[in-house]
Order: C-alpha cells, then sequence, then structure tokens
C-alpha cells in the first residue's frame, strides 16, 4: 500500500472530489495513482494541466512512445 | 498510460521488449533512445544528440516537446515510486505478452546497461577464458568484463593494492588473480577518495 495517508473517495470534497469523480466518469475506477496525490489536489491538477499541455502540442503515437522510452527506463534502475 | 487504439498488444509487447526491433520507424526509434538518454542520464545529452533529431525531421518545438513528454513521465513515476503506490488492478487486465514486456522483459535489463554512460546499445564481445562476457559501449567507447566473477570487499582491495608499490603488477595477477586494468583502476580510485579527503 502506499506509504502515505490517502484520502479514500467517499471522504473527497471540493477539488479533490471533483478529480476523483472525473475520472469514476471516464475510467470506472480512481487510478491509485491520483489516489497518492489526494493530499495535494491542487498539485495534481497542475500537473493534469502540464501534462495536458504539453500533449496537445504532441501527436498522440509520439507522446505514448516517449512516455514508454522514459517509463522503461526508469524501471530499469530500481 | 498505454493507447490500445495505438498499437495492438503484440506491437505494445515488442516496443515495450525491444523498441530497436519493433517495427518503429527510424525517427521514432530516435525520439525513444533521446527520451531513454534523457531519463538515465540527462547531463550526457550533448548537442550531438539534438541534431540527430533534426536530422530525423524533428523541429526545435518537436524536439522540445519530447523532452518535455519525457521529462513529464520522470515527474509523475518519481513521485509515485517514492509513495510506494501500486500498480492499478487495470494492469491485470492488459494481454500477458504485453504484461511480460512491461514487467520482465524489460528492454534494459541490467546486464544490457553500459556502467558508465548508461547507454543501452552495448555490445557483447568476449567471452574471456572463464567464461565471463566482455561488451564494447559505442557510446562512450568503454569496455570491460559484465559480470565480474569476483567481487573484492573494499578491505581486500585495500590489502592487495598495499602491493601496489612494491611489485610489479604481473606478480599480483600471479599472487592474487587481479589484473594489471583491475589493479591500476583501483589505484585510481583511491586516489580520487585521497583527494576528497584532504579537502
Amino acid at each position: 500500500m502506499v506509504f502515505i495517508r490517502t484520502v479514500p473517495p467517499e471522504e473527497a470534497e471540493g477539488l479533490l472530489k471533483e478529480i476523483y469523480d472525473g475520472e469514476l466518469k471516464a475510467q470506472g475506477y480512481v487510478a491509485s495513482g491520483t489516489r497518492t496525490l489526494s493530499l495535494r489536489p491542487e498539485a495534481f491538477a497542475a500537473w493534469e494541466n502540464l501534462i495536458k499541455t504539453i500533449r496537445s502540442k504532441m501527436r498522440l503515437r509520439r507522446y505514448e512512445l516517449v512516455t514508454l522510452a522514459a517509463a522503461s527506463a526508469l524501471h530499469c534502475t530500481y | 498510460m498505454l493507447r490500445k487504439q495505438i498499437f495492438d498488444a503484440d506491437q505494445l509487447a515488442a516496443v515495450a521488449s525491444d523498441y530497436h526491433n519493433a517495427g518503429l520507424s527510424e525517427q521514432e526509434v530516435a525520439v525513444m533512445e533521446f527520451a531513454e538518454k534523457l531519463t538515465l542520464h540527462a547531463h550526457a545529452i550533448q548537442k550531438d544528440d539534438v541534431q540527430k533529431l533534426r536530422e530525423h525531421g524533428l523541429t526545435d518545438e518537436e524536439i522540445l516537446d519530447v523532452a518535455l513528454a519525457a521529462a513529464v513521465r520522470n515527474f509523475w513515476s518519481k513521485v509515485q515510486d517514492a509513495m510506494g503506490t501500486e500498480t492499478d488492478m487495470k494492469y491485470l487486465d492488459l494481454e500477458p505478452q504485453v504484461r511480460k514486456a512491461l514487467q520482465k522483459g524489460r528492454p534494459f535489463a541490467q546486464e544490457e546497461i553500459c556502467p558508465f554512460c548508461f547507454g543501452t546499445h552495448i555490445i557483447k564481445k568476449i567471452r574471456t577464458e572463464d567464461g565471463r562476457e566482455e561488451y564494447y559501449c559505442p557510446a562512450c567507447h568503454k569496455g570491460g568484463v559484465l559480470k565480474p566473477k569476483n567481487r573484492y570487499s573494499e578491505s581486500q582491495k585495500s590489502q592487495i593494492l598495499e602491493h601496489y608499490d612494491r611489485y610489479k603488477p604481473e606478480k599480483i595477477k600471479e599472487t592474487f588473480g587481479v589484473s594489471p586494468a583491475t589493479l591500476a583502476r583501483w589505484e585510481k580510485a583511491k586516489g580520487k577518495k585521497n583527494k576528497r579527503k584532504m579537502k
């Protein structure tokens, strides 16, 4: 489990509730990574905004390949 | 995350386990190499690396996009790993070949990485007489034994090094089985350490 406290969906309020609800609606569940950031929903929202901005300028295929390359490289060093 | 609309399961598994041989275009491979280098060793990126992307037809804006996308993924992964986030159950729904490629068949298994520049294009060269593989890294031009048979502890090293000034390296090799090159490396490392202490 996550090393820090997180907010369960039923206790979410305000911005966090919006984030949780958005994910439930879009994918049917709250991603574990989203929940990890639940104590700082503002940071999550800012990050999501950043990602959207970056992605909007790229072809999705390239964006996904870059993400995969970075993620794979990260795994190998741990 | 993974986009099924872009890759089917087999393609995704191929890209995740070895993107150099996954039927991607040369440009796409170059982009992934760049993202990988940024992740592993950003400070080693040189003008040439960026130039290579230009030669593959990327504009400067697109190069920056690649850097931003790779770095933002780094940001996310670092936070999640450090906070102990577990993989979503959704991950278990993926096709087994994809899961395997993402999980175990990581493109860069530890022994495939150059220990100096962390490049992933090392070439396995020779087998030494005792069966160890030597490698050569075309990126940083370094090479050596990949999996040393013996790992010497620091105290063993310093014990053997005591003989360094007094005996010829050949003699030391005969006695301790440590090659002259290894010995020279230890001595150099020791020199560096001492310098640091003096500061």
